[in-house]
């Protein structure tokens, strides 16, 4: 056995996690970046995705599509009611937001312990990916193998939509100055529900999707916030975060929560503060300043 | 076409326009100057919809869009080409060419003849919008905004920076657009650059309009504007 690999499997588990992040955090960039909306109520809209997942999942692949469009559908509709409720808060004026969407998440992390239990809830798998796969002579779960494989999908199918399409085009013209988008015949309030909703739809899907990463249950909503605003700061704030640059700043949270604890067990529960803080001391725009099509 | 009635806007309650009452017909080519601060940006921001006036009228072929969002004002038929060119800095060229391309049946501005008649353009189509002089950043937000369709362009500023030629290039197409029956108000701070585009040219100060005149007796005598704009460049 290598020096190496006592850290493979934590470092695997990093980019499920950090993967789990960057389609969390990609949802918080957009809704930051293009509507100019701080949304507290983001891990909220996770968590919905996480309890649909517990609920509806029995072991089957059918019941994790069924899912998967339940609990995205669902934070969806969250995401776009959101939209409703900020519509007359002034684009610049994020203490109102956070205000709000703060009371949100207060409100809705509530209303899921009321229906669900104060208690972390299981989640179950789909059989067929419900047992250890083989790496290099260590055991690791078969579904964070086919999670890496899906999160690895969406995060390509997102830097594809953001770059090729009429939608990523409108929505990089809008980080970048939204008045003159307006000024183009484009309705601002549209592009901020079309925003707020996918913005749910990715933090529904990765709720559905990381359940057994990540498992719905009281804090579920403020851990998962917590570590998506993290990941926005280490990326880069003031809208200009990009694909590319939320995913390496979700990969590095990831194997912090990981490897990290591995390498460094001590020191763990500070170092991604202490990396936070680095960075916003260093670079207060993050890793890479600008949106960037790469 | 265009007629303003007693517009009254500013910032934050503060009042920066004061009761100015301007008009232009179509394809003629008005021309606001005024010192530095003297609420020309601010007119223009108000006719776009980027600022909500605080009363008066903005009437575009006979319908008052004072007061409407920016969106709604662009899809009336007003294209914006703003002060410093703002454009997209993570676009490419062709980018906010497509992005700009109005979604209506048989438009007039096809990409196609946006760049014939700037054809410099189709040379950085791959390029994006930071990567551009400040000519070309200039002839790419006039593609834009003709691309939305306008029959009243709005230009703030449009040779502020740019070389002698390049402005030359600016005005040639601006003359070329009102010949085809496009009204223009442009704005500019210095009369040299309104004197030779403009049909009529009025001057701001302070929010008022302390004179309109045609561009005609302007160019045979310029010495009454530049009188007043010197006077309010001394205040």
């Amino acid at each position: 056995m290598n020096q190496v690999d006592p850290y493979l499997i934590p470092a695997l588990d990093g980019v499920a996690y950090g993967l789990l992040l960057f389609v969390v955090a990609a949802g918080l960039v957009l809704s930051f970046g293009v509507a100019g909306i701080l949304n507290l109520a983001h891990g909220t809209l996770y968590a919905i995705g996480a309890y649909v997942a517990a609920i509806l999942s029995d072991g089957s692949w059918l019941a994790l599509l069924l899912a998967l469009a339940v609990g995205v559908g669902a934070a969806t509709a969250g995401g776009a009611a959101l939209s409703g409720m900020l519509a007359p808060v002034p684009r610049g004026d994020h203490l109102t937001q956070a205000l709000l969407t703060f009371g949100v998440a207060l409100a809705g992390g509530s209303l899921l312990v009321m229906a669900f239990g104060a208690e972390n809830l299981p989640v179950r798998v789909p059989a067929t990916v419900d047992r250890p796969v083989d790496l290099a002579g260590h055991a690791y779960a078969g579904y964070r193998l086919v999670f890496i494989a899906v999160a690895a999908a969406l995060a390509l199918a997102l830097h594809a939509v953001v770059t090729r399409t009429r939608a990523g085009m409108l929505v990089r013209a809008a980080v970048d100055d939204p008045d003159m988008v307006a000024c183009l015949g484009v309705n601002p309030e549209r592009v901020r529900l079309g925003v707020l909703a996918a913005s749910g739809a990715l933090a529904g899907a990765a709720g559905v999707l990381g359940a057994p990463i990540i498992g719905p249950g009281p804090s579920t909503a403020a851990t998962v916030l917590l570590l998506s605003l993290v990941v926005v700061v280490l990326g880069g704030r003031n809208g200009h975060s990009s694909v590319v640059a939320t995913l390496v700043a979700a990969l590095a949270v990831g194997q912090i929560q990981t490897l990290g604890v591995a390498l460094a067990p001590t020191a763990a529960p500070f170092l991604l503060f202490a990396a936070m803080a680095a960075v916003l001391a260093a670079r207060s725009h993050g890793l890479i300043r600008r949106w960037s099509p790469a | 076409m265009l007629r303003i009635d007693r517009l009254n806007a500013g910032y934050g309650g503060g009042s920066v326009l004061h009761d100015v009452d301007l008009s232009a017909g179509e394809g003629r080519v008005q021309a606001i100057v005024g010192r530095n601060g003297a609420g020309k940006t601010t007119l223009v921001h108000a006719i776009a919809g980027l600022l909500r006036p605080y009363s008066g009228a903005i009437e575009v072929s006979g319908v008052d869009l004072a007061g409407q969002p920016a969106h709604r004002i662009a899809r009336a038929g007003v294209g914006l080409v703003p002060q410093g060119r703002r454009v997209f800095a993570s676009l490419t060229v062709a980018e906010h060419l497509r992005l700009a391309t109005s979604q209506r049946d048989n438009p007039i501005w096809t990409v196609g003849r946006v760049l014939d008649l700037l054809p410099r353009l189709a040379q950085r189509l791959g390029h994006r919008g930071d990567q551009l002089s400040g000519g070309e950043q200039q002839m790419l937000a006039l593609a834009r905004a003709l691309l939305t369709q306008p029959r009243l362009l709005l230009l703030d500023e449009p040779c502020e920076g740019l070389a002698g030629e390049v402005a030359g290039r600016v005005r040639e197409v601006v003359a070329g657009l009102a010949a085809g029956g496009m009204t223009v108000l442009i704005v500019e701070q210095q009369l040299h650059h309104a004197i030779r585009l403009a049909d009529r040219i009025a001057v701001l100060d302070y929010g008022r309009l302390i004179a309109d005149e045609p561009a005609d007796g302007v160019r045979a005598d310029p010495a009454p504007i530049e009188a007043l704009l010197s006077i309010a460049q001394r205040r």
